[in-house]
């Protein structure tokens, strides 16, 4: 195996293939490519170690055959290569823990053809993803996968991390979009996995989710729609969650197809009504959570998981400095920090408060099928027990579901962290596995719930957690603490650990509990298309996950 | 008492295997030469047995294999002991969950069987029973065979949410039941359409769907262009059917065209199944979609009347391609006002749909169609080939599961 090169002749090696402007080791790229949207690489940087994993480089190729021909001096020289999209990712899909050479695919960015008898649609992977929304758009037609990071991610990174989209209840996951690829491995071929010949496997999908660890993808083939004419988002209250999720079962199973269903656990409801009362025009009667500690914190917590950030894969606390803007920075601080040293506390006080449970759903289409779902959605809800809380907090969401998804930091400065965990099971053990994950992660951090992502068979669970520690290491400690106890409660109910956000590094040593013996099927690909392990290394599964190969055998 | 053998059959071998299935689910094969490994047929019941079959094998470098014996294996496997594994006691229903809408067999159950079972529950998985009703499970997956009905129901592979399979080193592994997973791969689509080159699947999960009354419109088209623009149209305003399907009859078929009202003025056939009271659009609203454009059959075609438009389920095997719906459109502009007998375009979706047309209609116009499928032949060697190969020597490095698949 050859050694791996000094820096110098690293950079001179891709300047050639890529061009010297297109390669940089300035320290504001090193530092800017260290990380993504991890929330542990922030509780990192709070601590001072701004570019705990700093890449050796970061080039942009041009197109695919730049990024052929970077695999292949990467390859050869045993240099580990790190794929980059947006860097929008929230579980440490891009940190360079190897160093290595980050490959920014911003500049493949083309939508290169647009089939509209079929509705098919083939375009590079570093396309932003409002971008690519808007170019389609302008065409009369929609991608249908509107994921709260749509601004700031591509679709390489959906592709690469399974994205899931706001709308997926109709429109699927980005791997229910994604009919071909185009991908390079690491010796610089290039594959098309639409050729898929008798007795091969989709390769589409075992591409799709690699995180970069297989190759890079270039480019893909996916499915839109026309934009809808109509769209139409309504509210419903359940006096608990049990009647909520039959409601939504029920309508998933009756072959009805929302855009969304989202069902809002009591607190994440009161902070949702909380919301809706200032907006709704339809005077619809909200409940209110009244004064105490339950209306303080409540207040406190305000719109920072209502139907605005609970609709996003990121929550921030954007919503919470507002309520808080007339206190004095320190006092402010103060609040969040004494109820968050106390989480138990805090969460037996927010669930002690009576609230109904939110739902909202909404359906989009032709205006005569909308109204004709909406009517029928409506039948099974009410025979579920809902009650109709009118359009306000389906309005309310819609117009607010990206607007805290870049709001985390502020959460940080006050000295505090937040995550969130979106896990996914069937319908029969959902219930139960809400009240794993809460029970787990109840002693360590405040935590809160949606439902979300509903389909046939099962439902998507986002649960938003957030946590003090006053000393940055030991606040690292009880990040880790926190998903330790989240994933290990996750997988003794049988649910998965991720829906849409991945892998990466967050969640990675919880693998082989997720994948059992799976991970040799893992280690095989990986050794086929990669054997010397420089896409993306150390992401998805840890090395020590093949160390046993009895570990995690399901036999 | 030890059941007979035959005489060329090692005895050491059998007896080991004899350890892992019971004695009566073991059957020599009367095809080895004397001094060959041994050739048995076996029917394990359990994964665990599985397990130990495939362990076995990789100790004795045996041959195993998930299909029928052929002629010349004895020849080309030489030295090497067979096993020819079949399903037959893998039939259990490990799980029904009504509340998720999923079941749980073991792989070895006929698509018969599965829908018979699922029948007494009104429930259905969406699969055709007719053309593989005879098929394992298993095996129909491992061909990724695929679904005849509608866009609903999506491709066959995509209605598996579970699967457990055993590797040829005879690991067992099992992927996670969950409606939608972000965490890694989809390692099971390993598994499906493979042919059993990387691992037996034992176990599948599948969603299941509300079987409600077989209901449909039957529509008659005068070409092939106006059965589509009719289709896409539905499709575009909504429709999104249990079944949509534009097919010409055979001329052999007992049923007959005329009998359906179809006539040389409306040789296409347009058939579309409504999901239900709740879903989709009802009836009465694809009567009116369509019956502006088409011709309106009465009474109604039923999907008896419509099975027995097509050839017998064992005569059928034509290949199925895929088409998208620009591909479509020039092959109705290509075939103008004629239709060939026995066309078939199915699981038309958005997209474009699945084609197909009988083995032995003859004539230029089916020639034509031919043609076009042709286009989409995917020839050996495949760019993935090598890349399959190299998975296959990590996976399975003495060569035992399939060998020649």
């Amino acid at each position: 195996m050859a050694a791996r090169l000094a820096r110098a002749e690293l950079v001179a090696g891709l300047a050639g293939i890529v061009g010297p402007e297109h390669v940089s080791t300035s320290q504001a790229d090193l530092v800017a490519y260290s990380a993504d949207f991890w929330p542990k690489a922030q509780i990192w940087k709070l601590a001072g170690d701004v570019q705990r994993y700093p890449p050796d480089c970061v080039v942009w190729p041009a197109d695919e055959a730049e990024i052929a021909a970077v695999l292949g001096f990467c390859n050869e020289h045993n240099v580990p290569v790190v794929p980059y999209g947006g860097g929008s990712g929230v579980c440490g899909g891009t940190v360079p823990i190897s160093g290595g050479v980050t490959v920014d695919v911003k500049r493949l960015n083309q939508l290169l053809e647009v089939d509209d008898a079929s509705l098919i649609v083939r375009c590079q992977a570093g396309i932003n993803g409002q971008r690519f929304e808007d170019k389609l758009n302008a065409r009369g037609l929609s991608l249908g996968h509107f994921p709260s990071s749509i601004a700031c991610s591509t679709l390489g990174g959906w592709l690469a991390a399974r994205s899931g989209g706001q709308f997926s209840s109709k429109y699927g996951k980005i791997e229910d979009m994604v009919l071909s690829l185009r991908v390079v491995f690491p010796n610089g071929d290039i594959r098309d996995t639409g050729v898929r010949g008798p007795g091969a496997p989709d390769w589409t999908q075992l591409i799709v989710g690699s995180e970069g660890t297989l190759g890079i993808i270039t480019e893909a083939s996916l499915k839109v729609h026309p934009i809808p004419n109509a769209q139409r988002l309504r509210g419903y209250r359940f006096r608990n969650l049990h009647d909520g999720f039959e409601g939504m079962r029920a309508v998933m199973q009756s072959g009805l197809r929302p855009i969304v269903v989202r069902l809002y656990d009591p607190f994440d409801s009161m902070l949702a009504l909380g919301k809706q009362r200032k907006v709704d025009r339809h005077g619809d009667e909200a409940t209110d959570s009244g004064g105490g500690a339950v209306g303080a914190l409540r207040r406190m917590l305000s719109e920072r998981t209502g139907p605005s950030d609970a609709s996003g894969d990121k929550s921030g606390g954007g919503g919470l400095l507002s309520r808080l803007s007339p206190l004095a920075d320190s006092a402010k601080r103060r609040a969040l920090t004494t109820a968050l040293r106390a989480p138990n506390v805090l969460n037996r006080l927010a669930h002690s408060a009576p609230s109904p449970c939110l739902m909202i759903i909404g359906f989009d289409g032709e205006p005569d099928g909308v109204a004709a779902d909406s009517w029928s959605a409506g039948e099974l809800l009410a025979e579920a027990g809902g009650t109709d809380a009118g359009t306000g907090p389906g309005e309310a969401w819609l117009k607010h579901r990206y607007s805290v998804a870049f709001k985390q930091a502020k959460m940080f400065e006050m000295g505090a962290f937040v995550d969130t965990m979106e896990v996914a099971t069937t319908w029969d053990r959902l219930e139960s596995l809400y009240q794993a994950v809460r029970k787990a992660v109840r002693p360590h951090a405040f935590v809160m719930a949606h439902f979300s992502h509903a389909y046939r068979e099962g439902c998507s669970i986002y649960f938003t957690f957030a946590a003090y520690h006053s000393d940055p290491l030991r606040a690292e400690q009880l990040y880790d603490t926190i998903w330790n106890a989240a994933s290990e409660a996750t997988l003794r109910a049988g649910a998965t650990l991720s829906h849409h956000h991945g892998v990466g590094l967050s969640k990675r040593k919880h693998m082989v509990g997720e994948h059992g013996a799976m991970v040799h099927v893992w280690r095989a690909l990986k050794d086929s298309v990669d054997p010397r392990g420089i896409m993306n290394p150390g992401k998805l599964f840890t090395d020590e996950s093949f160390a046993d190969p009895t570990h995690g055998a399901t036999a | 008492m030890t059941p007979p053998t035959s005489s060329v059959q090692p005895i050491g071998s059998l007896h080991e295997l004899r350890q892992i299935v019971p004695t009566e689910q073991i059957e020599p094969q009367l095809d080895g030469e004397q001094g060959a490994g041994g050739s048995w047929a076996l029917e394990p019941a359990t994964q665990v047995e599985l397990v130990e079959l495939l362990k076995w094998a990789n100790r004795r470098h045996a041959a195993v294999f998930t299909r029928r014996p052929r002629r010349g294996d004895a020849e080309r496997f030489g030295r090497r002991p067979r096993l020819y594994l079949r399903g037959r006691r893998m039939k259990r229903v490990l799980d029904l969950d009504i509340v998720s809408g999923t079941i749980t067999v073991q792989s070895g159950i006929t698509m018969a069987e599965l829908h018979n079972t699922l029948d007494e529950r009104t429930y259905t998985t969406g699969f055709p029973t007719r053309p593989w009703s005879q098929e394992p499970l298993g095996a129909v997956l491992a061909a990724s065979l695929d679904a005849h009905w509608g866009p609903a129901y999506g491709k066959m592979e995509s209605q598996v949410v579970g699967l457990g399979v055993v590797l040829p080193n005879g690991t067992a592994v099992e992927s996670r039941v969950a409606p939608r997973k972000a965490v890694g791969p989809d390692f099971s689509r390993l598994f499906l359409g493979s042919r059993g080159r990387f691992g037996i699947v034992h176990q599948v999960t599948l969603r299941i769907y509300p079987s409600a009354g077989r209901i449909v419109s039957s529509f008659g088209a005068p070409d092939l262009t106006t059965a589509l623009a009719a289709v896409k149209r539905g499709i575009e305003r909504g429709l999104h059917p249990r079944a949509i399907e534009i097919l010409s009859p055979t001329a052999d078929r007992s049923w007959g065209r005329k009998r359906v009202g179809l006539s040389d003025a409306l040789p296409l056939l347009v058939v579309i199944e409504p999901w239900g009271p709740l879903a989709g659009r009802p009836l009465s609203w694809i009567d009116e979609q369509f019956a502006g454009a088409l011709t309106r059959l009465t009474p109604p075609v039923g999907w008896s009347v419509h099975d027995g438009l097509l050839p017998p389920p064992r005569a059928w095997t034509a290949p199925v391609v895929g088409m998208s719906w620009a591909e479509l459109e020039e092959l109705g502009i290509s075939l103008g006002a004629d239709v060939p007998a026995g066309l078939w375009v199915v699981r038309m979706s958005r997209q474009g749909g699945w084609l197909s047309i009988s083995d032995d209609v003859r004539g230029e116009v089916a020639d034509r169609v031919r043609a076009r499928m042709q286009q989409h032949h995917v020839a050996r060697p495949t760019p993935w080939d090598d890349v399959q190969e190299r998975l296959e020597r990590q996976l399975d490095p003495k060569g035992i599961l399939n060998p020649g698949a």
